[in-house]
């Protein structure tokens, strides 16, 4: 097969070439660059992401038409689905960059490696987004772990640094092969790797009744989904494939635990509905159990861990566990609200995660235990904007209307129930119910406890203000105008587009 | 033939009107609320800070939007239109927000909550008043939350849309949260925590039913008319309506569900109580009234024996804890359990005069706890002491305020001539013609209201001048500020009830009387909308378990019937044809403020002279 690369494939990938470009651009100025070298990486890397972001908002609307555009010899699209994570992708990145630079300080980290590793892994996530092909999915999926890898361990003089590093390393790797020897045997059923190509065999298009009817009862395609989907689930550590979770995000820097967690789902759950609900969307009584299932376990058990956690960012491993399962239920819907559900998701989740991490990352660069949740008491009377922020994030993830929270919350139960699976939207508010005994500690703690004597005010430096603010602001913005939602529809209209 | 006034269903894309007033009175407050957030704190040289401007701010909004919403009950359109009943919703305002998931901003003043908006607003602007001479650490923060909390509530109870309704209940949740959790007293956490766990597990399980709702109404339309128009089938009707009860019996503290509500009364700040007590309780039964019932007719015929046995057992047990209680606050607290629970008894008798007296005694409950809690905080910054055994003989001392506690207990006792009598009465009735035992039981149990306030009432203001309770400390422990901070040099107060503290008693206790005396405008104004529930319900408990039967809705499009005010339609409805009010406001009528004057005075005015208002 030749492939002729024309200015839609190279449009297609501008994005991500814009990231990556940043990304060696960094790497070039760190050799010399001597002089204020966090701010001018920090600049660098933030103009990076928005320029990225202007290609991405530049190709949503070229691609607006009903065509499917594909680029790269049906390697990757350009499709809203994918733009609309790359806005999650890169609004993660962004954020967790804009608290990083007193971190980078007090660790003496190398600024222009660090972030060049975080625009790195961004690229990674952003081709995962975009991927139209089992085997481009592997590779996005090796270039961003490769990247999480290295900053997992980034502190390498603090062992939990390294042990995060080097579990997170193991287990992934482990995790890959599942995802690639699920990936051969759908393939050899199939003949493709070709996720349009297999929803023709699959769904009947190509072929006959028969023969369609023979690929589907080859136990190759059945075991080939029950792999790909451990591979899956391990990335997006849901339940019984989390148990690295805590660790490496408790090990790893406290601003890429804040990325990981975020932007590594907003990766993986596009490729994971391409996939699932694309590929296979009609098979979807076939691996419906298997999601229904994790789904339950993941919400189940990520909730009550919670509960008894005393390092906040174990806290929020496993409430990032617990949100993965609200995600899935969405997921497993498989209709129309369900991606939906799952796009406006992340954009919420980006803005509520990660500046709960906020809290642990200022306290942590003025040299604090800021992931004992136990030194939070009275913290409104030490810093009011940091407390009120980190008291909005938590009601958010708790899901109280009218934080965007409430709002992805709801239209992933919605979608459940929509597609008759009550059950699922009824042990999801159950498990929510429970969560709030972890969010509201954190909120107790910090409003209705007297603060210790001789507590100094908390300054949070004005970037992080800023990104406190910004995060706030575009909780409220984000569920109450219905704007966004309907660029979540919009985007899922292009997925579900060659499907109908 | 039962006609229903209803809004059309997919009609009416963005009718928010001009001005949006309905909006403005839901916003109002919040927008204080926040505006106050961003007042600077002024430090005084001897501690503390400043916040004569931050109270002057919240006060005044409090007061504003008690204005406006005296502005509906005013202008609210009395009579049927010559139909056997009606419910119509006025002063509408339908705005689009995501229509693909059903929904809208759909707001309205129907009968059931003409009366409930002006109790919360009133309530709140007392309860904001207290707060202003109760509270002064981060008094800002405080009332910031309180007028937020207020907006949540006026959501409440304004919302026609499903969603739209569960987005204000659980906005109201969250400043009650801190408002008990940061100023309560002693236990403060631990009841603030209960508090939010008890209702956001019903809550949540309420969504649920709105989830499942909106996935198998035709349209995917969440707004009340729309499903209204289609009920769900009869089995389906028992599981949402359990979870609907659940959700509202949680949070009105109906019986196997209470025991949130005493910790929270008692360790809430006086303010915080009033608002919780108060009127958010009537929050979760009118919305019984609205939701509950009408949408789901059949299940509510099904359960409402049961439910209604549950609320006889609170009435009893609330009643019964009331009266082995030491502290004056906690027996109020048990007594408001005890009677939410019978207004919840009128409501599930599902019949005109049961419906008609609960929303009679939830204005009347409202005022009487206000005014109640607010006593106590009055008498313990004169005995120091919030025991019964440790104080006696105040009237003495302190013969004002012995007179309105006289007034309140009176209230809350059910005295002929009273406010609460007429809604009792009415409730008794009620549930009289569904189901004599049940009437006859609660009649019984009211003698124990009876001893439990005369108890209260003894034992704080009569018997012997005793030796006098010791100063209350003011050291500088965490709990000992919280107490009470009325008199801001905390010592005990010597003098009889001062003017300032009077301001936040009479107008409760006024509204008390003129409730009892002339309860027509109330009930002139409710009685249309609760015979079209009452209406509903009948059908439920005969039809095939819905009231699609005799609903006329027509699938297309509505017309819109514009009303003008001397009560001839433009256009004359058909029986069938469904309508909404729109009192044709900007266009025929002279300036707002002229003709809100006017509007008041003639027309309360010759209500109550004649008792009649065509």
């Amino acid at each position: 097969m030749t492939i002729h690369l024309t200015a839609a494939d190279y449009g297609a990938v501008l994005p991500i070439m814009i990231v990556l470009g940043g990304a060696l651009c960094l790497l070039l100025t760190d050799a010399f660059v001597k002089v204020h070298e966090t701010e001018i990486a920090t600049g660098i890397s933030l103009a990076t992401l928005l320029l990225a972001f202007a290609a991405s908002a530049h190709l949503w609307a070229v691609n607006a038409g009903p065509a499917f555009p594909q680029g790269a010899g049906a390697m990757i699209t350009g499709d809203r689905f994918g733009q609309f994570f790359n806005f999650a992708l890169l609004l993660s990145s962004a954020l967790a960059i804009l608290i990083a630079p007193p971190y980078i300080r007090t660790s003496h980290f190398d600024a222009g490696e660090f972030l060049s590793l975080i625009l790195f892994a961004t690229a990674g996530m952003m081709l995962m987004a975009a991927s139209l092909n089992l085997m481009v999915i592997f590779l996005s999926i090796e270039l961003l772990s490769l990247a999480l890898y290295i900053l997992s361990g980034f502190d390498r003089n603090r062992p939990r640094s390294q042990e995060a590093g080097f579990k997170y390393f193991l287990l992934s790797s482990f995790a890959s092969a599942f995802l690639i020897y699920g990936m051969a045997l759908i393939y050899g059923a199939t003949g493709s790797t070709n996720l349009i190509r297999i929803v023709n065999v699959l769904g009947g298009h190509a072929g006959t009744v028969a023969s369609t009817h023979t690929v589907l009862s080859s136990p190759f395609v059945l075991i080939g989904i029950a792999l790909m989907a451990v591979g899956f689930a391990f990335k997006l550590s849901i339940v019984p494939f989390h148990m690295w979770t805590p660790d490496v995000y408790q090990g790893a820097p406290t601003p890429v635990t804040a990325f990981m967690s975020v932007a590594t789902k907003a990766a993986v759950f596009p490729a994971f509905l391409r996939v699932f609900n694309l590929a296979l969307g009609a098979e979807s009584h076939r691996w419906f159990g298997i999601l229904w299932a994790l789904a339950i376990v993941t919400m189940i058990v990520g909730n009550v861990l919670a509960l008894s956690q005393s390092s906040m960012k174990r806290l929020l491993a496993y409430s990032g566990i617990a949100h993965a399962g609200y995600v899935l239920v969405a997921m497993s819907a498989n209709n129309r609200l369900g991606a939906t559900a799952v796009a406006f998701y992340f954009i919420v989740y980006a803005f509520m995660n990660i500046g709960a991490f906020a809290l642990v990352l200022v306290l942590e660069s003025r040299g604090e235990a800021g992931d004992e949740i136990a030194t939070y008491r009275g913290l409104f009377a030490r810093s009011p904007l940091l407390a009120v922020a980190t008291g909005v994030f938590m009601f958010s993830l708790a899901g109280f209307p009218p934080t965007a929270g409430f709002f992805a919350k709801y239209y992933a139960f919605a979608a459940a129930v929509q597609a008759g699976h009550t059950e699922l939207a009824i042990i999801g508010v159950i498990t929510s119910v429970i969560s709030l005994g972890y969010y509201l500690r954190v909120v107790v703690l910090m409003f209705m406890q007297p603060v210790e004597a001789g507590a100094e005010q908390v300054r949070a430096g004005p970037l992080s203000d800023f990104m406190l603010t910004a995060s706030v602001a575009g909780l409220f913005v984000v569920g109450l105008v219905p704007w966004f939602y309907n660029l979540a529809v919009q985007a899922v209209q292009s997925f579900f587009h060659f499907t109908t | 033939m039962l006609t229903l006034g209803i809004a059309p269903v997919p009609g009416m894309a963005n009718e928010l009107g001009f001005p949006p007033l309905l909006t403005i009175l839901l916003f109002l407050p919040a927008t204080a609320g926040l505006l106050l957030l961003l007042l600077p704190s002024r430090p005084r040289p001897e501690g503390g800070y400043s916040w004569f401007p931050v109270k002057c701010l919240a006060q005044t909004a409090a007061l504003a939007t008690f204005g406006l919403s005296v502005y509906f009950l005013v202008e609210f359109h009395l009579g049927n239109l010559g139909r056997s009943s009606h419910w119509a919703i006025q002063f509408p305002e339908h705005g689009t927000w995501l229509p693909s998931l059903g929904i809208s901003y759909f707001l309205g003043v129907d009968g059931l909550n003409v009366w409930l908006v002006p109790l919360c607003t009133g309530v709140m602007a007392v309860a904001i008043f207290a707060a202003c001479l109760m509270i002064n650490r981060r008094a800002k923060a405080f009332l910031a939350l309180m007028l937020i909390a207020e907006t949540g509530m006026l959501g409440v109870f304004l919302s026609w849309n499903l969603f739209l309704f569960y987005v204000f209940w659980e906005l109201m949740l969250v400043p009650a949260y801190f408002l008990v959790g940061v100023w309560g007293e002693g236990r403060r956490i631990q009841a603030t925590t209960k508090f939010v766990i008890y209702t956001i597990f019903g809550s949540f399980i309420m969504l649920v039913a709105i989830f499942y709702l909106y996935a198998t109404t035709p349209g995917h339309n969440l707004d009340f008319p729309a499903l209204l128009a289609h009920p769900p089938s009869t089995s389906a009707q028992t599981w949402l309506f359990l979870a609907f009860l659940l959700a509202l019996g949680i949070k009105a503290a109906l019986f196997p569900f209470h025991s949130w509500a005493p910790d929270t009364y008692v360790e809430a700040p006086v303010p915080a109580t009033v608002l919780i007590a108060s009127v958010m309780g009537k929050t979760a039964t009118f919305a019984i009234v609205r939701f509950a019932l009408p949408l789901f007719p059949h299940a509510a015929n099904q359960f409402s024996g049961l439910l209604s046995i549950l609320a006889i057992l609170g009435i009893l047990y609330g009643a019964t804890m009331a009266l082995v209680q030491i502290d004056i606050k906690r027996v109020l607290a048990y007594s408001s359990i005890s009677h939410m629970n019978l207004i919840l008894l009128g409501i599930f008798a599902l019949n005109q005069q049961g419906l008609d007296g609960s929303i009679l005694q939830m204005v009347n409950h409202g005022v009487i706890m206000a005014g109640l809690f607010i006593m106590v905080a009055i008498v313990y910054a004169r005995s120091g002491t919030r025991r019964l055994d440790e104080m006696s003989g105040l009237a003495k001392a302190f013969p004002v305020m012995g007179g309105f506690l006289l007034l309140l207990f009176l209230a809350a006792m059910d005295l002929p001539g009273l406010g609460s009598f007429a809604g009792e009465f009415t409730i008794l009735v009620g549930v009289f013609l569904s189901n004599a035992w049940f009437a006859t039981i609660a009649a019984l149990v009211t003698i124990l209201a009876a001893w439990y306030m005369v108890r209260w009432f003894q034992g704080i203001v009569h018997g012997p001048v005793g030796e006098q309770a010791p100063e209350p400390t003011a050291d500088a422990s965490d709990e000992a500020w919280t107490v009470y901070e009325f008199p801001v040099r905390r010592q005990r107060l010597t003098k009889d009830l001062r003017w300032i503290e009077m301001a936040m008693i009479v107008p409760l206790a006024a509204v008390v009387i003129w409730l009892g005396v002339i309860p027509k405008p109330f009930t002139d104004r409710t009685a249309p909308t609760v015979a079209a529930v009452a209406g509903v319900l009948r059908s439920g408990a005969h039809g095939s378990g819905s009231a699609a039967g005799t609903v006329a809705l027509q699938p297309k499009r509505m017309k819109l019937v514009v009303q003008v005010d001397n009560g001839v339609d433009s256009s004359q409805p058909s029986q069938q044809m469904p309508c909404i009010w729109l009192p044709n406001l900007a266009k025929t009528k002279p300036s707002l403020p002229g003709r809100l004057t006017k509007r008041i005075t003639t027309r309360l005015t010759h209500q109550m002279t004649h008792g009649s208002c065509q």
